[in-house]
């Protein structure tokens, strides 16, 4: 009883050191996804990044953190064996959450490649999508914002070997950010109407027009 | 949805305002709901849900509400409709004095 009284405060102070993959693992099966937890299961692990299955777990601490231990993790996945796909994951999420400090952190570190590619597009994702959803912005700051995005962008289409999905995102993206956000001449549309009558967007010039894309499903 | 929108149409009966859809229902729905009076804009087909326009125009929630000024500029980009009428007023206002400095 004393004995493990005695090792669990050694356990509470020294953790970290005890740690390692299995009990990680252990802890995730148990775990309700708080902060303290997702932290302390990161802490688990960061001492020995070569043990077998600790990409997995830091998999699993970049799915279930918060910023915080996202930035963690920015300072420590360097440590593990090459991984381009728990460094997709990384970046990806950074992306989602709109970390942009964070990403540019990762794109200054990383090599050429693939990965480095997809950081730079999720990065003009992150700024165009900031342009278009950050509600305290003025115009100026949002075309700015536009503008820097694309200045990514256009970097990534002017280099030789991009994966070509990226090559594909980057120009789709380009495109919305041209054509079809505030500030930008609208697209012409061409079609018909529910008779079957020639109908275009650019005849409603003169009048302000509402234009929902809509169904009645 | 649609209450809304019909009174829209409604409201600015005469001014430089135009309600124009981009429908992804089937043809055949659009037109019935048209000839029986519960659509009263026009609409272009778009025919299904990730239809050519809504794809060119890479829509990925629905609805997706645009403004578009007298100029052909696109104002506002939405997918609700609690501000979409005070940007509608504005750029309807904005519209009238433009083109009434114009006559």
């Amino acid at each position: 009883m004393t004995a493990r009284l005695a090792m669990a405060i050694m356990g509470l102070a020294i953790g970290p050191l005890l740690g390692g993959v299995k009990d990680a693992r252990e802890l995730i099966s148990k775990s309700k996804r708080n902060d303290v937890e997702v932290m302390k299961v990161l802490d688990l692990v960061k001492s020995d990044l070569n043990e077998e299955g600790a990409a997995e777990v830091i998999g699993w601490v970049i799915e279930n953190g918060f910023a915080q231990e996202r930035k963690r993790v920015g300072e420590v996945i360097w440590k593990l064996p090459k991984n381009d796909q728990l460094m997709l994951k990384y970046v990806r999420i950074l992306s989602f959450y709109g970390e942009k400090e964070q990403l540019e952190e990762v794109i200054g570190k990383l090599p050429k490649g693939r990965v480095h590619q997809e950081a730079r597009f999720r990065l003009a994702l992150t700024v165009a999508e900031d342009a278009q959803r950050n509600l305290t912005l003025n115009n100026a700051e949002r075309a700015a914002r536009n503008q820097e995005a694309k200045g990514i962008l256009e970097k990534l289409e002017k280099e030789e070997g991009v994966n070509e999905f990226v090559e594909k995102w980057v120009a789709d993206l380009k495109y919305k950010i041209t054509h079809l956000v505030v500030g930008c001449e609208a697209p012409e549309i061409e079609g018909v109407d529910s008779e079957g009558k020639k109908i275009t967007l650019s005849e409603y010039r003169g009048k302000v027009v509402l234009l929902p894309f809509w169904g009645m499903w | 949805m649609l209450p809304f929108e019909r009174s829209l149409v409604e409201k600015w009966k005469g001014e430089p305002f135009a309600l124009v859809g981009v429908n992804t229902d089937p043809p055949k729905t659009l037109s019935k709901y048209v000839k029986n009076g519960t659509i009263t804009w026009r609409n272009f087909r778009d025919e299904k849900v990730g239809g050519p326009i809504s794809s060119k125009w890479d829509i990925a929630g629905w609805p997706t509400i645009y403004i578009i000024d007298h100029k052909g500029v696109i104002r506002h980009v939405s997918q609700v409709k609690g501000d979409l009428d005070m940007a509608l007023t504005k750029l309807i206002m904005e519209a009238k004095a433009e083109l009434g400095e114009r006559k």
